[in-house]
């Protein structure tokens, strides 16, 4: 392992540890270091704020209950939440056995071109439900890589698979997207299929 | 000059990873200088692809309601091992729940939060009745199991 790692991963043991013993400072770093990635990860899997929120805060819950036994270098604190949180999204797709909608989300929006500002919202909108529509796995490696630019190596990890199996739910995730974008100028390959 | 794995390595990597080299791995090189046909047509393709997926880029930031509530059930001095959860499975508790703590300071643990703040009796309170209920749902985030 890497110095360079090594440092990192005592520093955020070390921090977690001080958040354990109620320094409240170091719990407010780590919240808003990872809240937001968190948020915006549950966001994008779920499709709705609250339960995102709900599985934001689920995801610090779990991290303050195992934060007294938390042992430095076997993971990053956000690799952790992440985990936990993506986990905690596929539970609660699979307990919602439905598909996501693909009717566009209102957004406000006040800058001038009200027209051309509507059909940048229309296409933000069509592009969000076409990711929220891939299998969830696909729709994960895509939220880490590209939304959240995780490193190969962490968002596999996240994932718990190899870089190879990342790799390959990245390349059938952005080629199912293509082909369902083809008509906004993406170029889709005919025939593709997710 | 052509990418370090040939040009099938590089046109599956921009597949994989997009057109933009700060999101390939880290040994892939970036800049290179000649682009073979296949490779100009995957950036190409792929940046176009990747313009799309940022036209929904825009990140919230995370509630301020939240952030409040996570830190709130953070542990408190003394109190190692022994994390209280903040009620927030039922809509009706989350927000009960808030009023709670930012009425009382309770989310913390009973030693540190009665010297602090003078607490109500346990049956008068949301987080009291939770935790004194015959089936407290709240009993194994109770138990130290350090």
């Amino acid at each position: 392992m890497g110095r360079d790692r090594q440092q990192a991963l005592e520093a955020d043991a070390e921090e977690l540890r001080l958040a354990a013993q109620g320094d409240r400072a170091a719990a407010a770093r780590l919240v808003d270091r990872n809240g937001p990635r968190l948020y915006s990860l549950a966001r994008r899997m779920l499709g709705d704020d609250q339960a995102a929120e709900d599985v934001v805060q689920d995801s610090f819950l779990r991290l303050w209950r195992v934060a007294p036994r938390w042992r430095a270098g076997e993971a990053m604190v956000s690799t952790w939440l992440h985990r936990v949180a993506l986990n905690l999204c596929y539970d609660r797709l699979r307990r919602k056995r439905e598909v996501l909608s693909p009717d566009p989300v209102d957004r406000e929006d006040e800058s001038p071109g009200a027209e051309q500002t509507l059909l940048e919202a229309q296409l933000a909108a069509r592009v969000r439900a076409e990711v929220e529509a891939l299998p969830p796995r696909q729709r994960a490696a895509i939220v880490l890589c590209h939304y959240q630019e995780l490193p190969g190596v962490e968002a596999a990890a996240v994932l718990e698979v190899s870089v190879e199996a990342l790799e390959s739910l990245l390349a059938r995730g952005r080629r199912a997207l293509r082909a369902a974008l083809a008509d906004s100028g993406v170029g889709g390959v005919e025939g593709e299929r997710r | 000059m052509k990418g370090r794995r040939g040009t099938s390595g590089l046109v599956r990597i921009i597949e994989t990873y997009g057109a933009s080299p700060r999101r390939w791995p880290r040994a892939e090189g970036a800049g290179t200088p000649e682009l073979s046909s296949a490779e100009r047509t995957a950036l190409q393709r792929e940046a176009a692809l990747d313009r799309l997926l940022d036209r929904d880029g825009a990140e919230p930031p995370l509630p301020a309601t939240l952030r409040a509530r996570i830190l709130a059930a953070a542990p408190a001095a003394g109190a190692a091992g022994r994390v209280l959860p903040f009620p927030i499975f039922a809509p009706w508790m989350r927000a009960a729940g808030v009023a709670a703590v930012l009425a009382g300071g309770m989310a913390a643990g009973y030693a540190g939060a009665a010297a602090a703040f003078p607490m109500p009796a346990p049956e008068q309170t949301l987080l009291g009745l939770a935790l004194t209920a015959p089936e407290n749902p709240f009993a194994a985030f109770l138990e130290n199991d350090a």
